[in-house]
C-alpha cells in the first residue's frame, strides 16, 4: 500500500512537472507575430509576403486589371458568362459586390503588412550585420513603395480623382499607418481627404527613394538577385510610380522629372514592332518596370485574368467594337468608338483584341477577344503593372500640358518626340504620319492644336494600355464622358457623362465602399450615390 | 526538440502502477476472515441471460439490506453465504435487476435476467464509469442495439435519427459514408464547433471529415460491434468531459465476449438504393422547355413567328430530348457482411469481428465501401488484477464528385442542363463538350476519379487493480490513428479548366495521431447499508497531431493516374498542427437509502489552444435525484417507479483552431519561389472557453407494471462567452478576429416513452410495443455586443434564432399580368413590381425545426416480427441556394444551364390574366421577375414525415435449426426511407438537408431496400 501511494504521489509530481512543456504547442506553418522581425529570414519573408498579396485575383492577379476596363468603354461581357462583374458591366454595381469588397480587403492587407515592416525598422536595425545595410534599406524602402502603390490604387478605385475638388478636400480612403497585431489595437478610422491621402503617398515615395539602393539592385535572400529586379519595387519602379501619381495629381513637372529618371536609367527599352504581341506576355521583358510574378506555385487557375479572357477558359471578357454600338437603341451614342476600332489595321496592338468567335454555344461571333493574357496552362505571364511605354506617354502628356499651360513651344516639341516614339514603334503605317502639333489657334496644315494633342495622347494611352487596368482612371482624371457597352449581344449601351453628376451612372465610375466596411465601422461614410 | 518531447511520465506512471500491482496483490488477498453469527445458508447457482441462455459474468449478487455481496464468474456461477431469511439482488449492466427473496440453500439457484429497456435498474455507461439509472442524476439517452445493428446506414450516427430524443441528426447529402450533422440539444455555438464529442471505449476519438471528400471517420465503426450507445446531454452527464462537453457527448462501448461456448454471429444483407424523386419534381423535357421559352419570347414583346429563327440563331435543336436525370442517376446496390466470434472462460474473454459494407449511391459512380476489424480481449490475472485490450482497424473508401456550384457536379448538371443538349455528338459515341464549360456530366462521371481512402487504427489497453476493498486503480492508454488519402483525377479532355491545363492529378494525405493516457482511482463504500458513496479521481493527458501533404500536377500523360504522370507541378504544400489537453477530474456520487441521490463533479482542463493566461479552467456540475417510489409513504399501485432529478453545471467548448488566440504570420505567401509570410491573425490575449451552463429537470417513470415507461426532461442551456469570429474593418489587415462575445440559449422539452401495448400470455403470442420520442428545442440569440457578419442566407439578430433566413421578400405573382411582386417593408404589407437588388431583406422562418420525433411500432407474433418507424421533422425552412440560377424565368435568354423549373412549377406558371399562382411568367431576357437573384421565392417549408424504417423478419424454428447445428437464424426484409411526405409541393428534392437548411445541388438522401439474414452458430 505504501509503495503504491508513494508511486502515485511521485507520478502526480511528474505529471505536474510535465504540464508546462506539454502545453507549449507551436504552430508549424505560421510564425508568431512577435518573432517575425527578430530575424532576417523572417523579415525578408514578410517583404515577399507583400508581393504575394498583390498576386491575388482580388488585386493585380485579376480584379484590379479587369474592373477599370469592364467599367469603361474598353471591355464588355459576353452573353455567355458567369456572374463576374455583372454590376460593373451595366454600371449598376452596388456596395454588396463581393469582388469590390475582396479588392478593398486585399489592398488594405498589403497596406497593413507594409505598416508592420515600416514600424519594425528600428527593431530590425539592431539585428542586421554591416554587410546587410543595403539590403535592409531595400526591405524598408520597398515597404514604403508598396504602401504608396496600395494607397494610390485604393484612392483611384474608391474615391474621386484628386482634382475633383480644387483643394482635394473630398473624401478618399482611411489612412492607417500603424501596425495592428492584437485585437485591442483594432481601429475604426474615418476616411481621410484626397489631399491627405495623396500627401501620404508622396511622403511614402520619398521615404522609399531615400532607402532603396541607388543602383536599383534588388536583393533576395541576402544577395543581389537579378531575377527579382522587375518583380519587386526598386528605385526605378518607385520613380515610375511617382510619375504615375504625379500625372493624377496634375503635378506635371514632377511627372516629367520622375519619368525622365526612369527613362535615363537605361534599364528599359520599348518592344520592337514585330515582337510586341509575343514579348508583352513574356515575364521580365524589356519594357517591364514592375510586374507581379506568377508561377506554378501561385497558379490562380480558373480565377485568373487569363482564364477569364481566354476562349479556352471562361472567355467571357470581350473587347468593345463599333459594331456592338450599332445594335444600340440609344440616339446619343454615336460618338462611341470601340476599342477595336481605335486601332489602325497595321497597329501591332490590335492583335491584343483580334476578332474571333466566342467559344460557347450561342456565343457571339466575330467580336474582339481579350488577348493580353492568354496562358491558361502555366499562367507564366507576370501581370505587368508599369512599363517604360507609360513613362514616355506620361512624360509626353506632362510636357504637352505644360506647353499648353505655359504656352511653351519647347515643351510641345519634346512632348511630340515622346508620343511619336510610341506611335512609331507600334504602327508601321503611322510612322509615316507622326503627330505634329502647334500652339497656334489655327495650326499649320498637317498639324493639330496642342489641346487636340492632349486628347490624342489619352487615346494613345487607351490603345497602349488597353486591358491593363488603366482606362477608367484616365477617363476619370480627365473628366471625360464615354459610352458603355453593357453586353456584347444584348445591344444595350449607355452614355456615361462625367459632368452629369445627377446621373446614377456618373456615380458608378468609381466603386462604392464595401457595405461591410460601412456596417462595421460607424465612422465610414459611403460614396455618393451608393 | 522541445515541441516534440513526448510527455512520458503519464505513461510511465501507468506502467509503474501495473507493475506495482503485481507485486502487492498477493498480500492483500483473502484478508477478511470468515465470520459466522446467525444461522447461515450457503447459496450457489448460476445467472443466465433470459434472452439466449448464455451465462452472465460480473453480475453483482448483493445481500439485500447489507453491504455484502459477490459477483458471478465467467461461467455465470456464484456462491455466497447469507443469513437465513435474507434476500439476494442480482444486477448487471443493461439487465433488469432481479431480487430472489429468501432463497433456501437447496440445489443450485438458477437466475435468468432480462435485458433492460429504459428502466431504473438499467445500468448505464456514463463518463469514465457506469451507473444504475436509478442513482443517476443526469440526463442521457441510450439507443437500443436493435436500432443500430444491421441498419443499412454507413455510420452509426445516421441511426440516431428518430431513435433518440434531444439529438438532431441530419444527413447533409445522400453520399454514403458522408458526415451527418449531429446536434445535441440545439445549436450551442456560432463559430466554435457545435458537434458532440465522440468517445469510443473511453477514447475521445477524431471525428469528422479528414480526407476533404466528405468522408466520416465515425462511419468506420462497425455498428454491429456496438454494445451500447449513450448520448450524454446535461451537466451531470457531460461535465466530466470538461472543455469538450458543451455540445454533448456520444459514448460508445464495443462488445466483449462472454464466458461460455464460443458464439458465432453471421449477418448478410443485400439490397438496392434508389432516389425518391417523383416525376413532377423533375425538370422540363424539350417540348415543355421550348413551350416555356416560346411564351417567354412572346412575353418579351416579340412575335411568335420569329421564335423559330431564334432557335436556329442559338443553335437549339428541337429534336434532341435528353433526360439528364436518367443520365446521372442509377439504381445503386447495397450489401453488408458481418461476422463476429465471441466467447471465453472464467478468466478471459474475447470478441473478434470483421465486416464488409458496400453501398452505391443511386447516382452513377458515387460509391462507398468499408471493411472493419475488431478484437477485444480481457483477462483476469488475479482476483484483484485484470487487464483489457482492444484493437480495431477499419478502411473506408468513397468516391464522389465536386459539389455545389461546380460545373463538374453531375447533380447540378442534372437539374440545370437544358434538355436540348445532346450527350454525344452526332456520331453517337463522342462526348459533346460544347456546353456547360465542357463538363458534360456523362463524360464527367465516366472519366473523373475522386477517391478518398481513410484508415483508422485504434489500440487501447487498460488495467484495473483492486488495491483494497472499495479502492481500485485503473490506468489506460489508447492510440487513435487516422490516415486519409485523397486522389483526384480530372481527365485532360473533359471540362474547359482541365483541358486548359492538360488534366489534373491531385493527391492529398493526412495523418492524425491522437493519444490519450488516463489514470483513475476509484473508491466505493457503503455505510450501514444506508449510505453509499462512490467517487473517482483521475488524471488525463491527450495530445493530437495532424500532418498533411498536398500535391497537384497538370499535363497528364494519357493512361497515367499517379502524380508521376503529370508534366508540370501545380501545387505542393503541407501543413502540420496539433493540440494538447491536460486534465484532472473528480466525481462523487452519494446516495441515501436508495432514495436520495447527490452527485458532483469537477474537472480542470488546461488547453494549448487558449491564451497563456486562460489556458486552465475548472468545470463542474451538481445533481440530485429523488426516487419517490422507494419512499415508504409512496404506495400507488400503478406507479412502479418514479424518480425526479435535476442537474446544473458549467461545461466548456474549446472547438476552435489550434492557434486561434495567437498573433500569426502564415506561410504560403511565397513569391517567385521565395518564401513569404503575411499577417493572418491578430492576437487575442484574453481568448478563453465558451461557457456553457446547462440546467436539466427530469422525471423517470414506469407505470402499470412497467408496461409504460419513459422520461420527461425540461432543459435550458445558455452559452455565453461565445467564441465568435467578429468582423472588423479590413483596414486592420484582417477581416475578422476571434473573440468571446455574445450569448445564446437553447431550451426545450424531451419526451421518450416505451409502451407494451399488448403483452402476450406466452412467448409466441402477439406482442405490440411502441417506442416514441419527441424533441422540441428553441434556440435564441440573447446577446450580441457587436456586429457579426451576415452570412449568406442568414442574419444573426438578438431575439431570433441562429438559423433565421433573411431574404428579399417575394410576394407572389400579380394575377393581372404575371409579374412578380416584392415586399418593400418588414411588415410585408406593401409590394412593388420593380425588382432591385436593394430590396430589403426580411426575416423568414428558421432552418431549425419546431419539433422532431420518432415513433416505432413493433409487432411480433410467433416467429414473425414487424417493426416500422415514422420520423417527423416539422416547422423548418429550407433555402435552395442555387434556385435563383436554376429558375431564372428565361431571363438569361437561352442558356445551357438554367433548366431548373420543375414540372410541378411549369404546370403552375402564369399564362393568363386572372390566374392566381406563385410562378411568374417567363420573359426572355427580362429582369422584372428578379429571376437571377436570390429571394424568398426559393425558401421552402421543410416539414416532412417519413416512413424511415420498416423491417419484417422471420425467425426460423429452433427445431429445424438444431439439425443444422445453428442456434438462431432470422431472415428479414428491411426498407429505409420508403415513403416521404413533404409538406411543400414546390420543393423538388429530398427534404433532408444539412443542419443549416440549405439545399445545395447535393445528391439527395435515398431509399434502401434490402434482404437480410442473421445467423448465430
Amino acid at each position: 500500500m505504501k509503495k503504491i501511494s508513494s508511486i502515485a504521489i511521485l507520478g502526480i509530481i511528474l505529471l505536474a512537472s510535465c504540464q508546462k512543456d506539454f502545453l507549449d504547442n507551436r504552430p508549424q506553418q505560421s510564425v508568431f507575430t512577435e518573432d517575425v522581425f527578430s530575424s532576417m529570414p523572417t523579415a525578408r519573408a514578410a517583404v515577399n509576403g507583400l508581393y504575394s498579396l498583390m498576386q491575388s485575383y482580388s488585386y493585380y492577379g485579376r480584379d484590379a486589371m479587369v474592373i477599370p476596363e469592364v467599367i469603361s468603354d474598353n471591355m464588355t461581357r459576353s452573353v455567355r458568362t458567369g456572374n463576374r462583374y455583372t454590376g460593373m458591366n451595366t454600371m449598376t454595381h452596388t456596395a454588396t459586390d463581393a469582388n469590390i469588397s475582396r479588392m478593398w480587403n486585399q489592398m488594405y492587407q498589403v497596406v497593413t503588412n507594409a505598416n508592420a515592416i515600416i514600424a519594425n525598422e528600428e527593431k530590425l536595425k539592431t539585428i542586421i550585420t554591416p554587410l546587410q545595410q543595403e539590403e535592409f534599406g531595400q526591405l524598408i524602402g520597398e515597404a514604403y513603395a508598396v504602401r504608396a502603390l496600395a494607397y494610390f490604387d485604393l484612392a483611384k478605385f474608391f474615391a474621386r480623382p484628386l482634382k475633383h475638388t480644387a483643394d482635394g478636400s473630398h473624401l478618399c480612403v482611411p489612412l492607417v499607418l500603424k501596425p495592428i497585431t492584437k485585437v485591442d489595437e483594432v481601429v475604426y478610422p474615418a476616411r481621410n481627404t484626397a489631399a491627405e491621402v495623396y500627401a501620404q503617398i508622396d511622403k511614402d515615395l520619398a521615404e522609399a527613394i531615400k532607402r532603396l539602393p541607388a543602383t536599383g539592385n534588388v536583393y533576395n535572400s541576402g544577395a543581389i538577385n537579378n531575377s527579382f529586379f522587375k518583380i519587386r519595387m526598386n528605385r526605378w519602379g518607385t520613380l515610375a510610380l511617382r510619375a504615375r501619381v504625379a500625372i493624377f495629381k496634375e503635378d506635371w513637372p514632377t511627372a516629367v522629372a520622375a519619368s525622365t529618371e526612369v527613362i535615363n536609367s537605361g534599364k528599359y527599352s520599348l518592344f520592337t514592332y514585330g515582337s510586341m504581341a509575343q514579348d508583352f506576355r513574356t515575364p521580365n521583358n524589356n519594357e517591364s518596370i514592375f510586374e507581379v510574378t506568377n508561377n506554378s506555385n501561385d497558379n490562380p487557375g480558373t480565377d485568373s485574368y487569363a482564364y477569364l479572357s481566354s476562349q479556352g477558359g471562361y472567355g467571357e471578357l470581350l473587347g468593345t467594337s463599333a459594331a456592338m454600338n450599332s445594335k444600340s437603341t440609344g440616339t446619343t451614342l454615336t460618338t462611341f468608338k470601340g476599342l477595336y476600332d481605335s486601332y489602325t489595321p497595321t497597329d501591332v496592338r490590335r492583335q491584343f483584341v483580334a476578332l474571333g468567335d466566342r467559344n460557347s454555344l450561342g456565343g457571339e461571333k466575330n467580336v474582339p477577344l481579350c488577348l493580353k493574357y492568354t496562358n491558361i496552362v502555366t499562367y507564366l505571364e507576370n501581370i505587368k503593372v508599369m512599363r517604360i511605354a507609360e513613362m514616355f506617354l506620361s512624360r509626353g502628356e506632362a510636357l504637352a500640358r505644360l506647353a499648353v499651360l505655359n504656352n511653351d513651344a519647347a515643351s510641345l516639341t519634346a512632348s511630340l518626340v515622346d508620343i511619336n516614339r510610341i506611335r512609331k514603334s507600334r504602327d508601321t503605317a503611322s510612322s509615316t504620319r507622326p503627330f505634329a502639333a502647334s500652339l497656334l489657334a489655327t495650326p499649320p496644315t498637317g498639324s493639330i492644336r496642342a489641346t487636340a494633342l492632349l486628347d490624342s495622347i489619352i487615346v494613345e494611352r487607351r490603345k497602349e494600355f488597353a486591358l491593363e487596368g488603366q482606362r477608367i482612371f484616365d477617363l476619370n482624371r480627365t473628366k471625360t464622358s464615354y459610352v458603355k457597352i453593357n453586353s456584347a449581344g444584348n445591344a444595350a449601351s449607355r452614355l456615361i457623362q462625367y459632368t452629369a453628376t445627377t446621373s446614377t451612372y456618373y456615380y458608378r465610375t468609381i466603386l462604392p465602399i464595401p457595405v461591410t466596411q460601412v456596417q462595421n465601422n460607424p465612422k465610414m461614410v459611403q460614396n455618393e450615390g451608393f | 526538440m522541445r515541441k516534440k518531447r513526448f510527455c512520458k511520465p503519464v505513461m510511465v506512471l501507468a506502467l509503474l502502477m501495473i507493475g506495482q500491482s503485481v507485486c502487492s496483490h498477493v498480500s492483500a488477498e483473502n484478508s477478511s476472515p470468515f465470520q459466522v453469527s446467525k444461522e447461515t445458508v450457503q447459496i450457489s447457482g448460476k445467472v443466465f441471460n433470459a434472452k439466449d441462455n448464455t451465462p452472465l459474468e460480473n453480475v453483482t449478487v448483493k445481500v439485500v439490506g447489507t453491504k455484502k455481496g459477490t459477483t458471478t464468474k465467467t461461467d455465470g456461477s456464484f456462491s455466497i453465504t447469507i443469513e437465513r431469511g435474507q434476500s439476494l439482488e442480482f444486477s448487471s449492466v443493461s439487465m433488469i435487476s432481479k431480487t430472489v427473496s429468501k432463497p433456501e440453500g437447496r440445489g443450485d439457484l438458477v437466475v435468468a435476467l432480462q435485458e433492460s429497456e429504459n428502466n431504473l435498474s438499467e445500468v448505464l455507461v456514463v463518463a469514465y464509469s457506469s451507473q444504475k439509472r436509478s442513482s443517476f442524476t443526469g440526463s442521457l439517452s441510450t439507443v437500443k442495439n436493435s436500432a443500430i445493428e444491421s441498419a443499412p446506414n454507413a455510420s452509426v450516427q445516421e441511426s440516431l435519427q428518430g431513435n433518440v430524443s434531444g439529438v438532431q441528426s441530419t444527413n447533409g447529402s445522400g453520399q454514403p459514408g458522408g458526415v451527418p450533422n449531429i446536434r445535441i440539444r440545439g445549436i450551442g455555438s456560432i463559430n466554435a464547433s457545435a458537434t458532440p464529442l465522440y468517445v469510443i471505449d473511453g477514447i475521445p476519438v477524431v471525428s469528422g471529415d479528414i480526407s476533404g471528400l466528405n468522408s466520416n471517420t465515425i462511419a468506420g465503426l462497425n455498428a454491429n460491434d456496438i454494445q451500447s450507445l449513450t448520448i450524454l446531454k446535461d451537466a451531470s452527464a457531460t461535465s466530466l468531459y470538461g472543455s469538450r462537453a458543451a455540445n454533448g457527448v456520444v459514448l460508445i462501448t464495443t462488445k466483449n465476449g462472454k464466458p461460455g461456448k464460443t458464439k458465432v454471429n453471421l449477418t448478410y444483407q443485400q439490397g438496392t438504393n434508389d432516389y425518391n424523386i417523383r416525376n413532377e419534381q423533375k425538370t422540363l423535357n424539350s417540348a415543355e422547355y421550348l413551350q416555356y421559352y416560346k411564351e417567354g419570347w412572346v412575353n418579351s414583346g416579340k412575335s411568335l413567328s420569329s421564335f423559330d429563327s431564334l432557335l436556329t440563331a442559338n443553335s437549339i435543336s428541337k429534336t434532341i430530348d435528353t433526360d439528364w436525370f436518367k443520365e446521372v442517376l442509377r439504381q445503386g446496390k447495397y450489401s453488408q457482411y458481418n461476422m463476429n466470434v465471441s466467447g471465453g472462460n472464467d478468466k478471459s474473454t474475447y470478441f473478434i469481428s470483421g465486416s464488409y459494407y458496400k453501398s452505391e449511391a443511386p447516382q452513377k459512380a458515387v460509391d462507398y465501401d468499408k471493411a472493419t476489424y475488431r478484437m477485444n480481449l480481457s483477462t483476469q490475472i488475479t482476483n484483484r488484477w485484470s487487464i483489457k485490450g482492444g484493437f480495431s482497424g477499419n478502411f473506408q473508401r468513397s468516391s464522389n464528385f465536386l459539389g455545389g456550384s461546380f460545373f463538374g457536379n453531375p447533380i447540378r448538371a442534372m437539374y440545370r442542363l437544358a434538355p436540348w443538349l445532346p450527350v454525344y455528338k452526332s456520331d453517337g459515341q463522342t462526348y459533346d463538350l460544347s456546353y456547360n464549360s465542357g463538363y458534360n456530366p456523362v463524360a464527367v462521371q465516366e472519366t473523373t476519379n475522386r477517391n478518398a481512402k481513410t484508415y483508422n487504427i485504434n489500440a487501447n489497453a487498460s488495467t484495473s487493480y483492486k488495491i483494497m476493498d472499495g479502492l481500485t486503480y485503473e490506468g489506460s492508454f489508447a492510440l487513435d490513428f487516422n490516415h486519409a488519402f485523397r486522389s483526384i483525377y480530372y481527365d485532360p479532355r473533359v471540362g474547359n479548366a482541365n483541358v486548359a491545363v492538360g488534366g489534373v492529378i491531385e493527391n492529398f494525405t493526412q495523418d492524425i495521431t491522437n493519444w490519450i493516457a488516463t489514470n483513475i482511482i476509484r473508491y466505493k463504500k457503503e455505510f450501514k447499508g444506508e449510505h453509499s458513496v462512490e467517487a473517482f479521481a483521475g488524471y488525463e493527458a491527450q495530445r493530437r497531431d495532424d500532418v498533411d501533404l498536398t500535391l497537384r500536377v497538370n499535363g497528364i500523360a494519357p493512361g497515367t493516374t499517379t502524380a508521376a504522370g503529370g508534366s508540370s507541378p501545380d501545387l505542393t504544400t503541407g501543413t502540420g498542427t496539433g493540440n494538447r489537453l491536460l486534465s484532472k477530474f473528480l466525481n462523487t456520487n452519494y446516495s441515501f437509502k436508495d432514495r436520495y441521490f447527490f452527485s458532483g463533479s469537477v474537472r480542470e482542463d488546461a488547453s494549448s489552444r487558449f491564451a497563456k493566461n486562460f489556458q486552465s479552467a475548472v468545470f463542474w456540475s451538481i445533481g440530485a435525484g429523488w426516487n419517490i417510489s422507494n419512499e415508504n409513504f409512496f404506495n400507488v399501485d400503478w406507479i412502479n417507479e418514479l424518480k425526479l432529478r435535476g442537474s446544473y453545471g458549467y461545461t466548456g467548448n474549446q472547438g476552435i483552431d489550434n492557434f486561434e488566440s495567437q498573433g500569426l504570420y502564415s506561410a504560403g505567401s511565397d513569391y517567385n519561389f521565395s518564401s513569404g509570410l503575411s499577417i493572418s491573425q491578430l492576437a487575442n490575449d484574453n481568448l478563453t472557453w465558451e461557457k456553457n451552463i446547462p440546467l436539466d429537470l427530469g422525471l423517470d417513470f414506469a407505470l402499470i407494471k412497467g408496461k409504460l415507461s419513459g422520461s420527461f426532461d425540461w432543459y435550458s442551456r445558455t452559452t455565453s462567452n461565445l467564441l465568435v469570429s467578429q468582423s472588423i474593418p479590413s483596414v486592420n489587415g484582417v477581416t475578422s478576429i476571434t473573440v468571446n462575445n455574445g450569448a445564446m440559449k437553447n431550451s426545450g422539452v424531451e419526451i421518450s416513452l416505451s409502451s407494451v401495448n399488448i403483452a402476450p400470455s406466452n412467448p409466441k403470442g402477439f406482442k405490440w410495443v411502441t417506442d416514441f420520442n419527441f424533441t422540441k428545442n428553441k434556440n435564441v440569440i440573447t446577446k450580441i455586443d457587436s456586429l457579426f457578419s451576415n452570412n449568406g442566407a442568414y442574419f444573426r439578430r438578438v431575439g431570433r434564432d441562429y438559423y433565421t433566413h433573411y431574404q428579399r421578400g417575394y410576394a407572389g405573382v400579380n394575377p393581372d399580368n404575371g409579374e412578380a411582386l416584392w415586399y418593400t417593408k418588414d411588415a410585408k404589407d406593401s409590394t412593388t413590381n420593380v425588382f432591385t437588388t436593394g430590396l430589403p431583406r426580411l426575416a423568414y422562418g428558421s432552418a431549425l425545426p419546431k419539433f422532431y420525433g420518432g415513433l416505432t411500432n413493433t409487432f411480433s407474433y410467433n416467429n414473425f416480427k414487424l417493426s416500422f418507424q415514422v420520423y417527423v421533422f416539422w416547422g423548418n425552412t429550407i433555402y435552395d441556394e442555387y434556385g435563383y440560377l436554376q429558375k431564372a424565368d428565361a431571363n438569361p435568354g437561352f442558356s445551357d444551364q438554367s433548366n431548373g423549373l420543375s414540372k410541378y412549377e411549369y404546370g403552375r406558371r402564369w399564362t393568363q390574366p386572372g390566374q392566381i399562382t406563385d410562378v411568374p411568367k417567363p420573359v426572355f431576357l427580362g429582369t422584372q421577375s428578379g429571376g437571377q437573384y436570390e429571394s424568398s421565392r426559393f425558401l421552402y417549408d421543410g416539414s416532412y414525415i417519413r416512413l424511415r424504417d420498416v423491417t419484417l423478419s422471420y425467425s426460423l424454428p429452433k427445431a429445424t435449426l438444431a439439425k443444422a447445428k445453428i442456434n438462431t437464424a432470422r431472415i428479414y426484409l428491411r426498407g429505409q426511407n420508403l415513403f416521404t411526405y413533404v409538406k411543400d409541393k414546390r420543393y423538388n428534392t429530398d427534404p433532408e438537408v444539412g443542419i443549416d437548411g440549405v439545399m445545395s445541388q447535393r445528391p439527395p438522401v435515398f431509399r434502401t431496400f434490402l434482404f437480410g439474414v442473421d445467423i448465430t452458430l
